[in-house]
């Protein structure tokens, strides 16, 4: 059974000020979680694969297709080799300025997408998210 | 029958109308050999009645014979390499000369394989081009049975009388005039045909490249757009911040407007690249390279070096060519390894139609899942603060190769380093 609340957010995007602005963002909802940001798919999947307690595991990773090195698609890819114990209540959705219709359809072919959104972010949109799927999320 | 004929008046017209662009070289060669054909055409008719009323110089006659035979194959030779290949076009040339030296030194056998000759391509021809080689092969057989026979019913050696000759040669011309018929619409068929697959498929491509083209630029246009958007609206919506974060804000604004500036500035560099509306002349590619070299000495000092073969005179725009060695070379040096000394060996060889060049390093190499799209525009496969740019560099470098009709592509050096090869079309 998958988490009422949402704990945790990861952050996939190669530029900084976007991670900058969306973590603004997210802390202007005064939703009580967690914000870890991380500037490519090589370095969340070390995160998803850490041992390491200390960093929460996160319940949404939103996550930026055009990156260099790894691009959310290869990040993807590997996220579904993931064991289960790694990849559990965790729920993904792509948040990039991509709207190539390709880049839509291939998204919606992949399960574990549940959502594509086209940047930027907005506290509305980002509300309406959390009131969906974590409705019983804490406030500050 | 009907069929037959009708492909056969039409192969010879779309010879001349060919697909070959005009104005250039290649329509100006087949006007020409269009209205030879004519000529060879009109001479047929002409010419048989003369010689059979004059019955006895079947010596000239069958000079001309193989002359025309021989003229024939000279004129389609051009395209019928292209369509076949060097070796065939020699193969069947060969073939053609031996064919005709056998049958004028020896009677009797030939009014067989003149049938032969004739008939085989009516037969073949619709099962396809390769069975332009047939008669050919024919001439192959003649060559043996001549050497066999040590020689002695080559051409000229043995006396043959007047008047079975004058006849052989008669049935020869027509039947030089059917087959350069078939052969004509048989080359202008296969050449017609292939040239047309080949230019949609170039189109369907360009059209791809294109669609793509436009989704990344556009892509990457908006992101520093939507990054001011929002850090507007995070302005407007915090009227109590700090003078620092005003600050810091203003300058994320200023930061993105700036990079959505270079973005516009290479796009707008990019469309202008390899124009073929831009003038284009002979240029020493070797005095190029020695130009950028001395700027990489002045810029960065010894700790490059760059080996330069003997290079090409090209005919070309001289900004498409510094433009493409310069990126293709400062490549390198941005992605050489720190604690070596950058050495870019530039190589060059013929390979057909192409001039070919390798530019290779001993750099970091190119890695990861998405190491293919290093041409593409705006995509990059470092972090901008590992190494800064805009990700344009190597798509400035296939823009213009594609501009020369030639292909670029890379090959990781398995002790590191990055071989680039590119080809451009021999013009000149």
């Amino acid at each position: 059974m998958a988490n009422r609340s949402l704990q945790s957010i990861l952050l996939i995007d190669d530029d900084a000020m976007v991670q900058f602005l969306n973590k603004k963002l997210i802390a202007k909802s005064r939703y009580a979680v967690e914000v870890v940001g991380v500037t490519g798919g090589k370095e969340a999947m070390e995160l998803m694969q850490s041992d390491d307690h200390n960093i929460p595991r996160p319940c949404l990773i939103l996550l930026d297709l055009n990156m260099p090195g790894w691009t959310g698609w290869d990040f993807l890819e590997r996220f579904e080799n993931l064991s289960q114990s790694q990849k559990e209540h965790c729920t993904i959705m792509i948040l990039s300025t991509s709207e190539n219709p390709a880049d839509l359809k291939r998204a919606s072919r992949i399960p574990l997408v549940k959502r594509y959104i086209s940047k930027p972010l907005s506290t509305g949109l980002l509300e309406e998210i959390v009131q969906e799927r974590w409705p019983e999320t804490a406030r500050l | 029958m009907v069929e037959y004929i009708r492909r056969f008046s039409q192969g010879l017209f779309s010879y001349a109308e060919s697909y070959i662009p005009a104005g250039s070289k290649d329509e100006k060669f087949l006007l020409r050999s269009n209205f030879i054909t004519l000529f060879v055409y009109a001479l047929v008719p002409i010419f048989i009645p003369v010689f059979l009323w004059l019955d006895a110089p079947w010596q000239a006659l069958s000079t001309i014979g193989v002359a025309l035979t021989a003229y024939m194959v000279l004129v389609l030779n051009k395209h019928f390499r292209r369509a076949h290949g060097r070796v065939f076009q020699l193969f069947i040339f060969g073939g053609w000369l031996f064919y005709y030296a056998w049958v004028f030194g020896e009677g009797s056998w030939a009014h067989y394989l003149y049938l032969a000759y004739a008939v085989i391509p009516l037969i073949t021809f619709p099962l396809g081009k390769w069975t332009i080689y047939l008669p050919a092969f024919a001439g192959y057989v003649g060559l043996f049975w001549m050497v066999e026979s040590d020689f002695t019913n080559f051409p000229g050696i043995l006396e043959v009388e007047a008047q079975a000759n004058l006849k052989l040669i008669v049935i020869n011309l027509l039947f030089i005039w059917v087959f350069a018929n078939f052969w004509l619409y048989n080359r202008s068929n296969v050449i017609f045909e292939e040239a047309t697959i080949r230019a949609m498929e170039r189109l369907e491509q360009k059209n791809r490249e294109m669609e793509q083209f436009v989704h990344i630029a556009s892509h990457d246009l908006q992101e520093p757009l939507k990054t001011i958007h929002s850090f507007v609206e995070l302005a407007k919506d915090e009227p109590h911040k700090s003078l620092e974060e005003e600050q810091m804000y203003l300058n994320q604004i200023g930061e993105a407007s700036h990079k959505m500036q270079g973005l516009i500035r290479a796009l707008m560099h990019h469309s202008r690249l390899g124009n073929p509306s831009k003038e284009r002349h002979l240029l020493d590619l070797n005095v190029i390279l020695s130009g950028i070299q001395k700027e990489v000495r002045q810029n960065i000092g010894d700790s490059v070096s760059i080996k330069v073969s003997e290079l090409p005179t090209i005919k070309a725009n001289e900004e498409d060519m510094v433009t493409l060695f310069e990126e293709l070379i400062y490549n390198a040096i941005k992605f050489s390894k720190q604690d070596q000394k950058t050495e870019i060996d530039i190589r060059f060889s013929l390979k057909g139609r192409f001039f070919f060049f390798e530019v290779e390093d001993n750099g970091i190499g190119i890695d990861g899942p998405n190491a293919t799209t290093v041409f593409q525009i705006f995509r990059r496969l470092h972090h901008a603060d590992q190494y800064p740019g805009l990700g344009v560099g190597l798509a400035y470098a296939r823009k213009i190769v594609q501009a020369y009709e030639g292909d670029i592509s890379f090959e990781c050096k398995k002790q590191g380093g990055t071989v680039f090869y590119f080809t451009l079309l021999n013009n000149s």
